[in-house]
């Protein structure tokens, strides 16, 4: 009996102790231990992605390109106590620098937009999301295809439809997984990938974005543009440089800007911006910072060019460039505005022989560029290479410090314009030869050791 | 792993082997008709089972008893007399008297003052008697423990637990900040700190919480058998700590303890730095070679200011002071030291107050303890520390079978900043900075912008933009306090005789509240009400963007923990058998919320605040750029949840052979990770055989030894990884719109750390006892281990490295512990020895060397070492080849001396470290033998400890010299003073001539230097660690008073190291910790 009793008050007591081990552990664990964490799957997640500006537009695109270009130089004692990389940067021997570099800021939106498109797979597209499901698509595709563009000018040679399919371009990543390894195509496949990109984006793209940190129809079209420019390919450029202003095509008088302010352009969103995008500061620090604008360029501002005073402040004899649209004296401009799309139409109606087009599109910009105190020389010519001649001009003068000098002295090397970039060192002259080798930049040492991808040589 | 098991049989085979000879044991033969067969059991006072030895007076029959403390004795006389013996009792003799059964005999417990007290191990769920385990643990009694005075009761382990390393090292990963490792390290990129157990539950709160006047004792477990039992998150070894307790039937014993303590200032010249006159060298150097053009001709771009050398150098070239000023200037600076003045103004001797009272006892039916203590800390900078703990628990036994636990412990501490360490000037370090003025004010400092810009902005209408560092710590003040309550409640129900189940819940949290009162009178304020003025220059007025008024910055954390278990204890004894077994799970939860904020215009009295527009961006001075307000609130919410099913059980037999196994099962809420991840199941097992106790064991020697061994596995998580992209919410300030950012980058092939531990010991006593001690060997070997690793970052270019299971290591290990009793006469003289062997090596590694050598070149061996063969921690560094004739350093390229510094660090990435000839592997960062002696004399009733302890068989790195440094940064070393200057000063020094940043390859020059081997010294050292000497003014008794005087001096210095430069190698780059000196006294009655 008393046996009995025992075996009953143990049976008792494990059957409450295995009771307990809680009927729903599985739903306990699945608690997510930091509110704010997710992993990124529903429409609004994806589309969030592109929401952060600080990853996706500021502090982004190449800036040794235009470390290596000609719209600047530096004065010996500045050049003195810079850093090595910074030195080799100047003089183009750059070789053996590593992570914190355009290859890293620039294939990260590409991530977040190869994340986007695998992910967008899963979500089932519908009637009440097809609108967001498209912009998502688009913003993806867009940011992709802008990325891989701003690398190529970086890193490749020009493009030359006789070397294009040897020629080294990027490495085109169309995958969120890192087990992929990279590999370069060459330029061909690169171009094709970018246009391809592009025009997926802007058939699904609002045709102006609620803000100019997002992609847009308009950017797309202006993303296509400069692509086709930098191929040389004039007319699909034209065609697409025209889509674009047909969406947006204001343009800032000069007029109202202030003349003294050392921020001269402190809206975000002035009226010329179609897509913002900042230069990263890997490099840029002795320029943004010290350098001064190179003296030919600057003795090329007329008098009465509002940009003369706007752009430059005087500083013991040298000029110094202070007119980014960054609404931040620190950073520079590199996104799509309306001045370049007018200049790129003007150049290809020029090189496509549409001189009274071409003219036209250039005294539509200049106009707001001119003093309003005094009359407006309007531009004008017959001939087609002083079309051209002055439109270059123009371009070089407008889009200064805007990370795309670097891509036209490349381009315009190929059309046979042989710039040769120069610098004084020590008293040494050291000169980059048109369609030099070192024209297509050192990709990262620890790029190369962990890819095994070829070095630019 | 096919040795283990081989070991795990041969020690079975073993041990049946053995105990097949005893079972037929011959009978006494020669017993005649008057032997009867006797039978009986002993115990202590409190009815628990005793060990002893019975033996029949004048006759060589004997046994021990078993487990349960019976013996039974076959051919005994019955009118015999037997005498009973044993470790921890008194002998006693009982004549037999005919009887067959003797019955339960009450042995006194033997007391013996100084030693001999048997602590029992604490393994957080259970408590075992040293001599019924297998796995590796290490207790430190309550004396031990009070040999060192901190405030901190993990500290009081410093010297004086085997196998336990501290170090010094920086560490940013809050996961590793207690800088403890038990048996070398078992994990890399993983959390490295032990799990911290307080009275059977994990503790999450704030280790400096708890008072180690409330602690009897540490258990620190050190296998994998020891350790298993905490699953996943036991792999870096558990500090148990409990808690002093009540027992029942004990009169009321009280204890009042209190010290006071005075450290001294540290000694701030200790860290190299370059004298005064050096720096303005430098300085004028860089002067004339045009460092400061461009700030000086573009001041309006700059703001940057000058320093007062620097200033002196441009007023003279500008012609407004005299060449004989500004060389009189120069001198006073070059004569000042800064630190002259941090003394004076900043440092102070600390002092520290420390009391305590802890009453203890019971009734039949209840037990109580109740604490009290008080803590109270002036730091050497004037900073304030108090805490007050109380502590409560009660036990009491409302039934016969049902015990019924409550307890609390209670923490209020409140701190509060003090002076600032040093001052910087525009970030740098200058030596010659004078606080205060010509006629000793205050000295204003421009800290970041130009005087020039600070003097001209806002026509004189903005705040004063210097910086005061006599008078900001005054105006810019940290209040912190923290509360802790830490409560518990535990059921015991005895269901049977020997099996019981044991319910315990706990609930600890811990609210911080940090409070930074940045007044109007601070240089942040100030700084920052500036930045945002808009001067109007027409009318003068300035438009305030902040408030013209104080900011109080707060911080809030929150962390509260609930632990809840349920275990089976399972404990019989019969015949000669010994089961103790136990089975529970565990759900357990933490949370943790915080909350950031910033207030603006804040005014105490009357209470109000001002409102900022946080969205908007705002232009600021001096450069123009728009900017967001900083300070926009921030909350965080992070709760983590396990869940946890374990067993483990051990048999002993004839209290000489025992098993022992155990397993865990852990699931936890980790984010990222499938389901079936989640879970991971960790085993033990051991045996232990006290050999000492066969027939055929004649060892005179070692009267006692017994063997052991253990094998298992235990884990280590780290919830932060992941194999799912993981993204954070935010708002973005610019647009105002909510972003994802994927923080962590997918990685699908993630597994947990695994560590896997052979531990082998035996545990010895000579006769008499004189010798005593513990000798363990042991194996461990990770896998998966995490490391970063290169990677293509292609993928995804936010980071260069992503963590992964890369690698693989072995250690091996020896932990001896010999405690002697020299000499035992009036004058006594004992000592304790600790010697632990540690080295560990890679033995995988998943990427290529090339990849990963830049990463621990030069460095002093923060970085896991990707080489296999290598000590985990190695330090590598380029090979030196002294210096030129031009003062330039040399390396070694392609088998020649070479300066191409380029070329050389550029091997490390084509040919990687192993086997390149430009590349030397200096040793172990880490000490392979380290340990203290303890020595204790006793004469009458004054005893002295000293505590030395040693580090041996590892490397360290010293700040080198660094031109980069000091032209960038405004900050070196006093090897400046030593540097090549002249032809023939390359056989003197390995200093590298002063050059300026345009010497060809000069950062590389620098880099090449700063990480070579030149500058890798020998680490090994000797350091008494503390000395303590103790005065029993009056020995407790039954009634009266016991009292103890004490002093402990700690942090007595370096007794000898291997460097000749006389750095500390436990402090290579920071102030040493000063020199305490403590008097205190404990009262019990």
């Amino acid at each position: 009996m008393q046996t009995n009793n025992q075996f009953r008050r143990i049976f008792f007591v494990i059957l409450i102790f295995s009771l307990f081990p809680f009927l729903s552990c599985k739903k306990y664990l699945d608690k997510k231990p930091d509110s704010s964490l997710t992993v990124p799957q529903t429409l609004d997640e994806l589309q969030n992605l592109f929401n952060d500006a600080d990853r996706m537009n500021f502090n982004l695109t190449p800036s040794l390109g235009e470390t290596s270009a000609d719209d600047y130089f530096l004065n010996q004692s500045t050049y003195d106590r810079l850093p090595d990389f910074m030195k080799n940067g100047y003089n183009w021997t750059i070789k053996d620098y590593k992570f914190g570099n355009d290859w890293s800021t620039n294939y990260l939106p590409v991530y977040n937009a190869n994340y986007t498109l695998e992910t967008l797979k899963k979500i089932v597209k519908t009637v009440s999301n097809e609108d967001q499901w498209d912009k998502v698509k688009g913003y993806a595709l867009f940011t992709r295809g802008y990325s891989f563009l701003n690398l190529t000018w970086d890193y490749a040679k020009a493009y030359d439809e006789t070397t294009a399919a040897t020629d080294l371009g990027i490495a085109l990543r169309t995958t969120a997984d890192f087990n992929v390894p990279s590999k370069r195509a060459n330029v061909e496949a690169t171009y094709q990938q970018i246009i391809a990109d592009a025009e997926d984006a802007s058939s699904l793209l609002p045709d102006l974005s609620s803000n100019v940190l997002l992609p847009s129809k308009a950017a797309a079209y202006g993303l296509l543009a400069r692509t086709f420019l930098s191929m040389g390919k004039f007319d699909s450029a034209l065609n697409y440089s025209t889509l674009c202003l047909n969406l947006k095509s204001d343009l800032m008088d000069y007029n109202n800007v202030s003349l003294t302010n050392n921020v001269p352009f402190t809206n975000l969103d002035n009226l010329e911006i179609i897509y913002d995008t900042e230069m990263n500061t890997f490099n840029t620090q002795p320029y943004s910072f010290s350098g001064f604008v190179d003296t030919t360029l600057y003795s090329m501002y007329n008098d009465s060019d509002l940009r003369k005073t706007i752009y430059f402040r005087l500083d013991n004899g040298y000029y110094r460039f202070k007119g980014p649209y960054t609404a931040n004296g620190l950073y520079l401009f590199t996104g799509i505005a309306t001045d370049e799309i007018f200049l790129i139409r003007a150049e290809c109606y020029a090189r496509l022989g549409d001189i009274e087009n071409a003219m036209k599109d250039l005294n539509i910009l200049m106009v707001k560029r001119w003093k309003n105190t005094v009359p407006y020389p309007i531009i004008s010519t017959t001939n087609q290479a002083d079309a051209i001649k002055k439109i270059l001009i123009e371009r070089r003068k407008e889009l200064l410090m805007r990370g795309i000098r670097w891509s036209d002295i490349k381009r315009l090397n190929k059309e046979s314009e042989n710039i040769v970039p120069t610098r004084i060192i020590n008293g040494k002259t050291f000169t980059l030869p048109p369609n030099d080798n070192r024209y297509a930049l050192p990709l990262p040492i620890d790029i190369i050791t962990s890819t095994g991808m070829p070095q630019n040589e | 792993m096919k040795i283990y098991f081989t070991f795990c049989t041969v020690t079975v085979l073993l041990m049946i082997a053995l105990c097949v000879p005893k079972i037929t044991y011959p009978q006494n033969k020669g017993a005649t008709a008057l032997t009867i067969t006797l039978r009986g059991k002993t115990v202590n006072e409190k009815d628990e089972p005793v060990a002893t030895t019975i033996t029949v007076k004048n006759s060589s029959l004997a046994t021990s008893t078993a487990e349960d403390g019976s013996f039974e004795l076959k051919g005994v006389d019955a009118n015999a007399v037997l005498v009973i013996s044993g470790v921890s009792v008194e002998t006693i003799e009982v004549p037999v008297k005919g009887r067959h059964n003797v019955g339960t005999i009450t042995i006194k417990s033997k007391f013996t003052k100084d030693r001999d007290i048997v602590v029992e191990a604490n393994t957080g769920y259970q408590t075992i008697k040293p001599n019924e385990l297998n796995g590796s643990i290490t207790v430190i009694d309550n004396k031990t423990l009070n040999q060192q005075v901190g405030m901190n009761i993990l500290k009081r382990l410093d010297g004086v637990t085997s196998g336990m390393l501290f170090s010094n090292k920086a560490n940013n990963n809050p996961q590793s900040d207690l800088n403890i490792s038990i048996r070398g390290l078992s994990t890399i990129n993983g959390p490295l700190n032990p799990l911290v157990v307080l009275d059977n539950f994990i503790y999450e709160g704030d280790i400096n919480n708890i008072n180690p006047n409330d602690i009897e004792s540490v258990s620190v477990l050190k296998d994998a058998a020891a350790t298993s039992i905490y699953g996943a998150r036991g792999g870096n070894g558990v500090i148990v700590i409990t808690t002093k307790k009540g027992k029942f039937k004990q009169p009321l014993k009280v204890q009042f303890n209190s010290t006071v303590t005075v450290a001294q200032k540290p000694d701030i010249f200790y860290p190299s730095q370059i004298s005064s006159a050096d720096y303005i060298y430098a300085e004028q150097f860089a002067y004339q070679n045009g460092y400061y053009d461009s700030q000086i001709n573009y001041d309006w771009y700059y703001h940057t200011p000058f320093t007062p050398a620097v200033q002196i150098f441009i007023d003279k070239s500008k012609g407004l002071i005299s060449t004989q000023d500004s060389i009189n200037k120069i001198n006073l600076l070059k004569n000042h030291d800064v630190r002259n003045d941090y003394n004076r103004y900043f440092y102070t001797n600390a002092v520290t107050q420390q009391y305590g009272i802890t009453l203890t006892g019971g009734s039949n039916t209840n037990a109580y303890t109740f604490g009290i203590n008080y803590d109270r800390n002036r730091g050497t900078l004037y900073d304030q520390f108090n805490k007050l703990n109380i502590h409560i628990l009660n036990t009491y036994k409302p039934l016969k079978n049902l015990q019924l636990a409550m307890g609390a412990y209670y923490t209020n501490s409140t701190s509060a900043s003090g002076r600032p360490s040093s001052v910087t000037f525009d970030s740098k370090n200058v030596p010659y900075i004078q606080l205060t003025d010509e006629n000793g004010n205050p000295a204003a400092i421009p800290a970041i912008y130009s005087k020039s810009f600070t003097d001209t902005v806002g026509d004189g209408k903005l705040l004063d933009w210097n910086y005061y560092p006599l008078e900001d710590y005054k105006h810019y003040k940290l209040q912190t306090s923290i509360e802790e309550l830490n409560a518990n409640i535990g059921l015991n129900y005895k269901i049977i005789n020997g099996l019981d189940l044991d319910i315990r819940y706990q609930y600890e949290r811990q609210t911080e509240d940090a409070i930074r009162n940045a007044d109007i009178e601070s240089y942040y304020t100030r700084n920052l009400i500036n930045q945002f003025s808009q001067p109007d220059y027409s009318t003068g007025n300035i438009n305030y963007i902040i408030p013209d008024a104080s900011i109080q910055l707060r911080y809030n954390n929150v962390l509260s923990s609930q632990n809840f278990r349920s275990q089976l204890n399972f404990n019989k004894h019969w015949n000669r058998n010994y089961v103790l077994a136990m089975a529970g799970f565990e759900i357990r939860e933490i949370h943790n919320t915080s909350y950031n904020s910033t207030l603006y215009g804040y005014n105490s009295d009357p209470l109000t605040t001002g409102s900022v527009d946080f969205l908007n961006q705002y232009p600021t001075l001096p450069y123009g750029s728009n900017t967001n307000i900083p300070g926009t609130p921030y909350l965080s919410s992070i709760t983590n949840r396990y869940v946890s099913g374990y067993s483990n059980a051990s048999y002993i037999f004839k209290s000489r052979y025992s098993l022992s196994a155990s397993i865990r099962k852990d699931g936890a809420n980790i984010f990222g990770v499938n389901a079936n991840d989640k879970w991971k199941p960790l085993w033990s097992a051991g045996a232990g055989w006290e050999i000492s106790r066969e027939s055929f064991y004649h060892l005179k020697l070692l009267p006692y030894l017994r063997l052991r061994g253990t094998f298992g596995f235990s884990g280590n998580i780290d919830a932060s990884k992941s194999a799912l992209p993981i993204a954070n919410y935010f708002n973005n300030y610019t647009t105002n719109l909510p972003y994802t950012r994927i923080q962590t980058l997918n990685n699908p092939d993630l597994r947990w750390e695994q560590s896997r531990q052979t531990n082998i010991a035996a545990d010895f006593k000579t006769h008499n006892d004189i010798i005593n001690g513990t000798i363990e060997f042991y194996w461990k070997k990770g896998t998966d281990l995490y490391g970063l690793t290169n990677y293509d970052y292609t993928t995804w270019g936010y980071a260069s490295e992503i963590t992964k299971n890369v690698a693989s290591m072995s250690g091996k290990g020896v932990d001896l512990i010999l405690e002697s009793r020299n000499i035992e006469k009036k004058f006594k003289w004992t000592s304790r020895l600790l010697f632990n062997y540690n080295e560990s090596k890679v033995t995988k590694y998943f990427t290529t060397d090339a990849l990963n050598g830049g990463r621990i070149i030069g460095g002093g061996g923060e970085t896991i070492t990707p080489v296999i063969g290598k000590p985990l921690y190695a330090i590598a560094a380029f090979k030196w080849e002294g210096l030129n004739d031009q003062g330039d350093p040399q390396g070694l390229l392609d088998g020649k001396k070479s300066t191409d510094y380029q070329s050389i660090i550029l091997t490390v990435d084509t040919k990687g470290i192993k086997d390149n000839p430009s590349i030397v592997f200096i040793g172990s960062a880490t000490p392979i033998i380290f340990g203290s002696l303890i020595n204790t004399f006793f004469w009458k009733r004054l005893s002295v400890s000293l505590n030395v302890s040693y580090k041996l068989g590892y490397y360290f790195k010293k700040t080198p010299l660094s031109y980069s440094n000091l032209f960038y940064n405004g900050t070196t070393t006093a090897d400046f003073g030593n540097r090549w200057q002249k032809r023939g000063d390359e056989n003197k020094t390995n200093i590298p001539s002063l050059v300026y940043t345009n010497y060809p390859q000069f950062s590389l020059r620098d880099q090449f230097f700063t990480s070579s081997e030149i500058n890798i010294l020998k680490a090994d050292h000797v350091r008494l660690q503390y000395v303590n000497l103790g005065y029993q003014v009056k020995e407790q008794t039954d009634k009266g008073m016991g009292l103890r005087l004490y002093i402990n001096i700690s942090n007595l210095g370096v007794l000898w190291r291997a460097n000749k430069e006389k750095i500390d190698p436990d402090y290579p780059t920071s102030t040493p910790a000063p020199k305490t000196y403590s008097i205190g006294f404990q009262a019990t009655f």
